[in-house]
């Protein structure tokens, strides 16, 4: 029987077998990842989820209130309105931008040419530079008189707008500088994908005739719809998640034009000191994050294919 | 040890009473919601130690945003073990803007420093958070102690419900200061240092100073709610009434002095504002040599004669149909509620602040100082004209008023810039916007004033 084998194997003190040693093993490589996980955001989203019904000062202590924060959330708070309007205006533009980029500078980038590393690493430069002090060179870039884009648009007789004080255009502005940040990131990944399409299948459509477009429509995409749904997943995640250019070039105005979903929950979190309020936000950011993510899967079986 | 425990207690007193009708207090909530059993554990293991009496370690906490700002409050700590070999002070430095979330959390979590400084402006937020321990009774106590010494609007300004919760270091009523060069490039008479000019004065001026052509302004104004409000004082109005229970931007008064300042912005004489996000948008401007006057604190000295190549001075606000009237703001240290050495910390307090400390914070440029017998170090120049502040200080030239604020004050402040910054920029009239802030300032004043019934 099973169970005498095993007691007396315990009794003997037999050693362990493999699979124990490598179980062991892949425990203690984990733990110092799932430790740091644990207490820096288990534990934390876990305390967000309970937070978000409670009313919080947070020195002046906590006490139960229910549904409380997300009536006023969604009944009387503009600002949460307009943040939540312009969370979904910066990703609806942004993400469909840099992943149309990132595609085509992949493309253009997949070459066996000299020097064609310089060019992949140029791309990917504003990703791996800090968003803060991009935001500031930008803030430079964008001034109304002296800035580099009203200045190239005055050689052509164009009177540029006042970027980022003018209600109208601050989100554009802002738009298009996380796409230049963002876009080397989807081409690395894209980049990675367009490398693993066997050249065979390309051949065999030459043979048979296929234009370079018909190839693109044909071979490419449908092959490198995999990559493409892991990039747009991960670009809706961080656009949500838009902070630090609000905060650096807009702080968030005029009005509430660039207040996004994250800067309204540091402003009430950690400037009003309502973090009841602010992890209530948090968890309608979460769950339109989840839910965003969750269509996207289903919708995956219609257009992503996995051969 | 003994008044360790009694400062202690005396939080835990006030705590509980501030959170008196509530259903739990913050440390059952926390255990509850299950962050409370890791994070007390591990931050609560960092707030035990310490010895008692008038000697031993001390935590102080401090704001600093360059090596050589560190450079002098360490010199200062140092200054403590040197007059008082039994204590020691550990010197904990962060940026100004991280602080105040560095501050909220070290409260929260009960691991805040022995000696904790302090602005003026957040003192009634964090005074009723329980952040700092009254010094009355060690005043009191201390018969060798003058508080006298320290002038009236910071004593004040770092006073809660007439209770003083920390000895101030510098104090800054906001003044005028004017580039020289560009007055001479006008023709134009610089504004008197004794006699502050009139509002149709200033705006003449400042017309006679702009050259739109040469992007050169006779005025600039940061896009803040804090800069409007020496004009609304000056034009006899106020943001709040004196109970602290309605708005009062709506009046008459407050609605025509606003409108006079952000009228010189619409009709290009002051300069137009181009960033909403930098806090030293105005001061910048005018470093850059192309603005005429600015209003601002006397803590600029230094970063004016760093920062610009022209020839400026100061002088008193404008005059509006109440007169010069002038916010005046500084900072200062208290004693933690939580602190096991209340008394050690007093003690080094008093050096932090006594007037040879302050002696060398003025010699470094650390603005202007917050005791009487410290300001004759305030020699250097320029500015020529920096009597005026003292002047002013001590009511000879128009008047100083604390600025006061209330216990929900950093949500006003964000609620402020968010809805006045159309109006900086021209695209909303001040009327359309007051009606905007009105109510929602007047439901953070009621939250104000729940917030000090619980308390009391």
């Amino acid at each position: 029987m099973a169970g005498t084998a095993r007691t007396g194997r315990t009794s003997e003190k037999v050693p362990w077998t493999k699979r124990e040693h490598e179980g062991l093993a892949a425990g203690l490589f984990l733990l110092p990842n799932l430790i740091g996980f644990l207490i820096f955001t288990a534990i934390p989203v876990g305390a967000a989820f309970v937070l978000a019904f409670y009313d919080y000062d947070l020195l002046l202590g906590a006490s139960w209130a229910g549904l409380e924060n997300f009536r006023e959330m969604f009944t009387t708070d503009e600002v949460f309105r307009a943040a939540l309007f312009n969370t979904v205006y910066f990703t609806a533009v942004s993400v469909p931008l840099s992943v149309v980029l990132g595609l085509v500078t992949a493309m253009l980038v997949n070459q066996a040419l000299r020097g064609i590393v310089i060019f992949r690493s140029i791309f990917l430069l504003p990703y791996v530079t800090v968003t803060v002090a991009l935001s500031l060179v930008w803030k430079w870039i964008y001034l109304p008189d002296i800035g580099l884009i009203n200045s190239v648009l005055g050689v052509f007789g164009i009177d540029g707008p006042p970027w980022l004080t003018s209600g109208t255009w601050a989100m554009p502005a802002l738009i298009l500088m996380s796409v230049w940040k963002g876009f080397g990131y989807n081409m690395v990944i894209f980049l990675a994908g367009l490398q693993s399409i066997p050249d065979h299948l390309y051949d065999a459509a030459k043979v048979d005739g296929a234009t370079a477009w018909r190839r693109f429509l044909n071979v490419t995409l449908p092959l490198l719809s995999p990559t493409t749904f892991f990039v747009v997943v991960i670009s809706v995640i961080s656009s949500f998640q838009v902070f630090d250019q609000a905060l650096i070039m807009t702080n968030g105005g005029p009005g509430t034009a660039t207040t996004t979903l994250v800067l309204y929950i540091y402003q009430k979190g950690f400037q009003s000191f309502d973090m009841g309020y602010a992890a209530a936000v948090a968890l309608v950011l979460f769950a339109a994050i989840f839910v965003f993510t969750v269509i996207q899967f289903m919708f995956q079986r219609r257009w992503v294919t996995y051969d | 040890m003994v008044s360790g425990r009694r400062a202690r207690g005396g939080r835990t007193e006030r705590l509980s009473a501030v959170i008196a009708g509530r259903a739990m207090n913050r440390r059952d909530f926390l255990r509850m919601s299950g962050a409370g059993l890791a994070g007390v554990g591990l931050l609560g293991a960092a707030a035990c130690g310490g010895g008692g009496g008038t000697s031993g370690q001390l935590r102080w906490s401090m704001w600093s945003d360059t090596p050589e700002e560190t450079k002098v409050w360490k010199g200062l700590a140092e200054d403590v073990h040197k007059k008082n070999p039994d204590i020691t002070v550990k010197l904990e430095t962060v940026t100004f803007a991280d602080y105040w979330d560095k501050l909220s959390t070290q409260i929260a979590s009960e691991n805040e420093a022995d000696i904790v400084a302090m602005q003026s402006l957040r003192m009634p937020e964090f005074a009723v958070r329980g952040a700092l321990q009254s010094l009355q009774p060690f005043i009191e106590d201390d018969s060798g102690f003058d508080v006298e010494d320290f002038f009236g609007p910071i004593r004040d300004g770092l006073s809660s419900e007439g209770e003083l919760y920390a000895l101030g270091y510098d104090i800054g009523p906001i003044i005028l200061y004017y580039n020289k060069d560009l007055f001479n490039k006008a023709g134009v008479e610089p504004p008197s240092p004794d006699e502050p000019m009139s509002w149709d004065d200033f705006r003449g001026t400042a017309e006679q100073l702009t050259d739109r052509g040469a992007k050169e302004y006779g005025f600039v104004t940061q896009p803040v709610f804090d800069s409007i409000v020496p004009w609304i004082w000056s034009g006899g109005g106020d943001y709040m009434n004196a109970a602290q229970t309605k708005c009062t931007l709506d009046t008459a008064e407050s609605i025509a002095a606003i409108e006079f300042v952000i009228s010189m912005i619409t009709d290009g004489i002051a300069a137009p504002v181009t960033d909403l996000a930098n806090t030293s948008f105005a001061i910048e401007e005018f470093f850059s040599g192309k603005i005429g006057m600015h209003i601002d604190g006397p803590w600029q000295f230094i970063n004016i004669k760093e920062n610009s190549d022209f020839e400026w001075d100061v002088a008193p606000l404008p005059a509006g149909p109440a007169g010069s009237v002038t916010p005046a703001a500084g900072s200062g240290f208290g004693i933690s509620n939580t602190t096991e050495n209340a008394d050690a910390a007093w003690e080094a307090l008093k050096i932090l602040t006594s007037t040879s400390s302050l002696e060398k914070l003025v010699k470094a440029g650390r603005g202007y100082p917050a005791r009487e017998s410290a300001v004759p170090t305030f020699e250097n120049p320029p500015p020529d004209n920096v009597d005026v502040v003292q002047k002013i200080l001590v009511s000879d030239i128009g008047e100083a008023r604390p600025f006061v604020t209330t216990t929900t004050w950093q949500e006003t402040t964000v609620m402020m810039g968010r809805d006045f910054s159309p109006v900086f920029l021209g695209k909303q009239s001040v009327e359309d916007v007051v009606d905007k802030v009105k109510p929602q300032f007047d439901e953070l004043l009621k939250e104000h004033q729940e917030i000090l019934e619980k308390q009391s």
